[in-house]
This record gives structure tokens, C-alpha cells and sequence, in this order.
């Protein structure tokens, strides 16, 4: 017998969603056999390291930005532009929240699109963007390729990165 | 006429010696003279004895054979595969389910010189609630839709309140001229009673030339129809026989859904719900198109299943989405050019007996008429078998499989959700309502899921479905299964 994990009713084996309440049963992502344009984040990052010759000469951490991020919403094409900050956590406001992200989603319809309260956070050192999945329930994507929780990816220029299901793209002006 | 002896057992010239052996005993046992005293069954039966002797002996077939022009000699240009949710299947004595996707492909070119003429006739309600909107729809779409048919196309309109008239009588399309005043001049008046206007549409394509491409009736209608379902369901049954299919049009929320899907399961056909002129449009038109693309008609699934198998749930996801009786043999339509059949099975196997090394899941045929060919019969013979493990390793399922199901299962929600509120079990069925609202809602569905809601609460109110909610809910779930196409790799 399989357990449906959401409603906890026993589906035989074999099935591959429950019949209670649809839930899909097996493990199943065919979207990393999708087509995925691999990002030049390799180049990014040898640039970095063309950037420091000499160790401990690395911008540091807390100083001041030195590109401009701007988020591009794809589906309600509104531009958002991110400043002030090194790091941004993306999320949506409820009420009773003990932590509040950097970034309210909830305008464009995060709960609706499967964004956690606390979803992913972007990153700035120096010249590099990553970006990180706080664990959301509905994870994080890069170009389609989800991405591990808690583990910083790096990303580019015009790379969409998709929280749930809410997507944008990622302009760096460097 | 060449190629006879072939037609009258059903076969295709290259049968083996066991396929015409089979054939043979198969049509004996329905037509000998103990079991069917009628008359054409005797003549048919001394027909099929005559074609037997011949096929049965090598030599006297080869001589047959020499006589039949080169040119009725073609080669099937179908073919079919199949997938199972499992390439090794885990030995188990408790029960297990397994997904059975089977694709039916017309891998030919389409030669239109070769096509022969359809035969089509439309069967329309005008009872009056047929009044007003719903007739205006018919009358701007009609008369326009029947031109894009091919000008030696035959097209019949019959009209059906308590009685029937025939409107237009079997005309060829290009001969026409008159039909924009003809379905214009209709008005509405009197009840609906359906076998009336079947029963006429039915023997105006029985006059049609047998070798038509397609034969089908179209009914357009909004109504119930009251106590001569079982003529109906006996009509239709006639009706498949003599490889004519039928179509239903159901406008409005007033109309029993549930009886016209079953009765045009009979010869492979599906229901529309039709909402707005629109809708008629789309749905008139691709049917339309349909016809004149057909390569094989008559299309069936004749399936042995292992006997200690069962098959729970059948569901043809192309052409035409509709769930379709579990039956040996199951009609499916027509095969197009471009567009195969694709049916899913769920099988619930009940247990496997220990040191077993292949399970076969069944053998059968896929059965079907090419109506633009001399001889006019083929077949698919196929043997679903899997090997069988104590050990499996963890494996994802074909794409198609899953992809087809995670749609299916929502519309399979809902029709469970029918059963339950039937019986009575309205906290079940609502529950069951909400589970398919959030999953419309992750797909981003909100009109839908939003539908759903509404009814679910109508339930828990009445007890039971709302007429227009019912089918806005089984056509919409039904939709989902449209995109992107499921077996199309």
C-alpha cells in the first residue's frame, strides 16, 4: 500500500496519484529532461577570479552595491527594482509572521502562485548574484532547473527564476 | 467484385492461415443456421463457407489471390504501440494497478483522389425549448459549417420535436443552394422525443453507399427525452452495425448528458457541451474536418484480458476525450490522418502467484474498416506481456502515462464526486469537490476551480448538483486533458 502523503488515505501500488485527493504519488521531475540552456555562469565566475588577483582583496560582503538588479515579472510585465540592500529575501506578508521578508510578493498574486512566506533570497558580492531556496514548499527554479534548498546558485543577466509558480527575470546592470 | 472472400470474413488480404481459421469460426458461430434462423443469415453463412473453402487451402487461396488486382494489395499503413506504467512488474500477492497507454497511428499519406464521399446527417431539436438563443446558434452556424464539406460529401438535415421531418433530404453538398432559407425557415414547437429523430437520420444513412468514408449522424439537441431510451440505445447498436457513428450536441444545461454519453459510446462517438455560438462553431467545424481526414472507421479494441487482471477505468484521450465503456470488444471511432487514438487503461491486477517470470497483461486486436480500400478489413494483433521481478528497481513512469493522468485524476474526481452525491454521501462528494478546486487553483484555473467551489456548496445545500454547474465542471475537468496533447511525443 502507498500512503497518500497529503491526505494520508492508502492507494495501491502502482498508482500514481491518489484517488482520494489527486495527489501525485511518485517522485517525478520531467522538467529537468526539458531542453535547458545552459547559463555562462562559468564564465561569471572565472571573471571573479580574474577579478581578485590577490587573496583577501575581495569586495567585501557588506559594502555597497555595484551592480543594479532589477526584477522583470513576466506575467504582469511590471519592473521591480531592488536597492539598499546586499540581500533580499523573497517572500509575502501574512498575518503573525514572526519574520518578514525583504521583498513583498503578495501584490502580484504570490499566494495564489505557490510563493512561501519566506521563499528564496538574493544575494549580491561584488559582481556575482546568487540566488538561494529558503526551503519553500513549491521551490525555487532557475531557467526551469530546480534548484536544492539552501544551497546558493549563481545567476545572470536575463536568467527567469520562477518561485512556485510567479516567475521573473533577472536584469543586472552592471 | 475482387476481393470478396476477404471482405466477408473481415480480413485483410495477408491474414494468416489461424487469423482466417479464427475469423471463420467466429462468423460461423454468429450466423449458423441453429443460432440465427433469419434468412440473410443463412445466405451470409453459406457466404463465409464459400469464402472459407477457398482461404482455408493454400493452393485454392493462391489461385484466388492471382485474381485480385495488384491495386487492392495495399499494405496497412497503421501502426500501434504500447506503454505500461511499469517495465518490470514488482511479484506481488497483495493487489497492484498498472497504466496501459495504447497509441493507434495512421503512419500513411493522405491520397484525397482515393477518398470516397461521407455521408452526414444532422439531427436537430426543435422542441421548444429549442427557442430563441440556442436555435439562433444552429441557424448561423449551420448552413455555413455543411459548405466546408467536400462537394460529393451527402448531407441530410432532419428535424425532431414529438415527430420527425426530414428537412433536407440526402443531397450532395456541391448541389446545395438552397440550404441558408431552409434551416432559417425552422421554428420550434413540441416536445423532445429523441428516437424519433434518430430513428429517420439512421435510415436516410442506411441509404447511403455502404463504402462511404463516414457514415455519422449528428445530433444537436438540449432536451431529455422520456422513456424510449432503450429504442435509442437498440438504434444505435443497428446503427454501429452498419458503421455509422454518431455525434451529440448538447446545448444549455436542461439536457441528460449521462444518456447521450452512453448512447454514442455504442459506435465511438463523444458528446460537446455547447455553451455560446461560439462554442457551436469550434466544435461543429472540427467535427466537420474531422470527417473527410478519416483513413480507417469503425475503429475497435478487441482485448483478452489475462483472467485474473481487471480492467477498472478506460479513457480515450485522442481523438475524442471521453471515458469509454470497459467491454470486449471497446469502439473507439474513427482513425484520422495525422491524429491517432490514443485509450488508457487502469488494470488492477489482484495478485501474482509466486515464482512467476511474465505476467501477460492480454492479447487482442485492434479492429477497423478502411472504407477507401477494395478490401476493407484490418487489424493490429498485439500481446501486452511484462516480465516480472521480486525485486524492482525504482522506475518514473512514461511521460505520456503520467502526463495523462494527472489530468485524468482530476476528472475522475469529479465524476466520483457524482457517484457520491448519489448515493447520498454528501460530505465525501464535497470533499472530493475541494480536493479538485485546489488542485485547479495550483494549475492556475481559478474560473474553474472557482465553478467548483460554488457547486460544492450548492451540495451541501440541495444535496445535489446544480444543472448547469454539473456540466460546466465534467466538460471543464474534461478540457484539461486537451493540452498539450498527451501521447504525442
Amino acid at each position: 500500500m502507498i500512503i497518500c502523503p497529503n491526505c494520508h488515505v492508502e492507494n495501491l501500488p502502482g498508482a500514481l496519484f491518489c484517488s482520494e485527493c489527486g495527489a501525485q504519488l511518485i517522485a517525478s521531475d520531467y522538467r529537468t529532461t526539458q531542453a535547458f540552456k545552459r547559463s555562462p555562469s562559468d564564465t561569471l565566475s572565472s571573471n571573479v577570479l580574474q577579478a581578485e588577483p590577490v587573496a583577501g582583496d575581495r569586495p567585501p560582503m557588506t559594502g555597497t552595491m555595484d551592480v543594479s538588479i532589477s526584477l522583470h515579472l513576466v506575467d504582469s510585465g511590471q519592473i521591480m527594482h531592488l536597492a539598499g540592500r546586499n540581500e533580499f529575501a523573497f517572500g509575502r506578508v501574512t498575518e503573525g509572521q514572526p519574520i518578514l521578508p525583504d521583498v513583498d510578493l503578495s501584490p502580484y498574486e504570490a499566494y495564489s502562485q505557490g510563493v512561501s512566506r519566506l521563499h528564496a533570497s538574493l544575494k549580491v558580492a561584488g559582481q556575482r548574484v546568487m540566488i538561494m531556496d529558503l526551503g519553500s514548499s513549491n521551490g525555487t527554479r532557475v531557467n526551469g532547473q530546480k534548484i536544492v534548498p539552501h544551497v546558493d546558485y549563481p545567476v545572470n543577466h536575463g536568467d527567469i527564476i520562477t518561485l512556485g509558480k510567479l516567475k521573473f527575470q533577472i536584469l543586472i546592470n552592471h | 467484385m475482387a476481393g470478396d472472400f476477404y471482405n466477408f470474413l473481415g480480413l485483410p488480404f495477408d491474414a494468416s492461415a489461424d487469423e482466417i481459421r479464427q475469423a471463420y469460426f467466429d462468423a460461423a458461430r454468429r450466423l449458423h443456421p441453429d443460432a440465427n434462423p433469419q434468412q440473410e443469415a443463412r445466405e451470409e453463412f453459406l457466404r463465409i463457407q464459400q469464402a472459407y473453402e477457398t482461404l482455408s487451402s493454400p493452393e485454392k487461396r493462391k489461385i484466388y489471390d492471382r485474381s485480385i488486382p495488384e491495386s487492392a494489395k495495399v499494405p496497412l499503413t497503421a501502426a500501434m504501440s504500447i506503454r505500461v506504467s511499469r517495465s518490470v512488474i514488482p511479484l506481488m500477492q497483495e493487489p497492484q494497478l498498472l497504466y496501459t497507454l495504447i497509441d493507434i497511428n495512421c503512419t500513411g499519406e493522405m491520397d484525397p483522389s482515393r477518398m470516397p464521399p461521407s455521408a452526414i446527417c444532422l439531427v436537430i431539436d426543435r422542441s421548444t425549448s429549442m427557442r430563441g438563443e440556442r436555435l439562433e446558434m444552429v441557424k448561423a452556424n449551420v448552413a455555413q459549417l455543411i459548405k466546408t464539406l467536400k462537394p460529393n460529401d451527402l448531407i441530410s438535415v432532419v428535424v425532431f420535436s414529438d415527430r420527425a421531418d426530414v428537412m433536407v433530404p440526402p443531397t450532395l453538398v456541391r448541389d446545395l443552394d438552397k440550404i441558408h432559407a431552409i434551416i432559417n425557415s425552422l421554428d420550434t414547437g413540441g416536445a423532445t422525443e429523441m428516437y424519433q429523430g434518430l430513428e429517420v437520420g439512421v435510415s436516410l444513412l442506411l441509404r447511403s453507399p455502404e463504402n462511404s468514408l463516414v457514415r455519422q449522424l449528428i445530433l444537436m439537441t438540449d432536451g431529455h427525452t422520456y422513456g424510449d431510451e432503450e429504442d435509442c440505445f437498440r438504434l444505435a447498436k443497428t446503427a454501429a452495425e452498419a458503421n455509422i457513428s454518431m455525434a451529440a450536441f448538447g446545448f444549455g444545461s436542461e439536457w441528460n448528458d449521462g444518456f447521450l454519453d452512453q448512447l454514442v459510446s455504442i459506435s465511438g462517438g463523444s458528446t460537446v457541451f455547447v455553451t455560446s455560438s461560439k462554442d457551436l462553431q469550434n466544435f461543429l467545424s472540427q467535427r466537420l474536418q474531422a470527417i473527410g481526414v478519416v483513413y480507417a472507421s469503425a475503429v475497435n479494441l478487441a482485448i483478452a484480458i489475462n483472467p485474473a487482471l481487471e480492467i477498472r477505468y478506460a479513457f480515450r484521450l485522442r481523438p475524442d476525450l471521453s471515458p469509454i465503456p470497459v467491454e470486449s470488444p471497446i469502439p473507439l471511432g474513427s482513425l484520422q490522418y495525422g491524429k491517432g487514438i490514443s485509450v488508457l487503461l487502469e488494470i488492477y491486477v489482484k495478485s501474482i502467484p509466486v515464482n512467476t517470470r511474465e505476467l501477460q497483461l492480454g492479447t487482442g486486436r485492434v479492429n477497423f474498416k478502411l472504407p477507401s480500400q477494395t478490401i476493407s478489413h484490418g487489424r493490429l494483433p498485439f500481446n501486452i506481456c511484462r516480465p516480472v521481478a521480486p525485486e524492482v528497481e525504482r522506475e518514473i513512469p512514461p511521460a505520456a502515462i503520467v502526463e495523462a493522468l494527472s489530468k485524468l485524476t482530476l476528472y475522475r474526481l469529479q465524476e466520483r464526486a457524482r457517484v457520491e452525491v448519489e448515493n447520498g454521501e454528501i460530505a465525501n462528494a464535497t470533499k472530493h469537490l475541494h480536493h479538485l478546486a485546489t488542485h485547479l487553483l495550483a494549475r492556475g484555473d481559478r474560473e474553474l476551480a472557482h465553478t467548483v467551489l460554488v457547486e460544492a456548496e450548492h451540495i451541501q445545500q440541495s444535496r445535489r448538483f446544480s444543472k448547469d454547474g454539473d456540466k460546466r465542471i465534467k466538460y471543464g475537468t474534461k478540457a484539461l486533458l486537451l493540452l498539450p496533447g498527451p501521447g504525442v511525443e
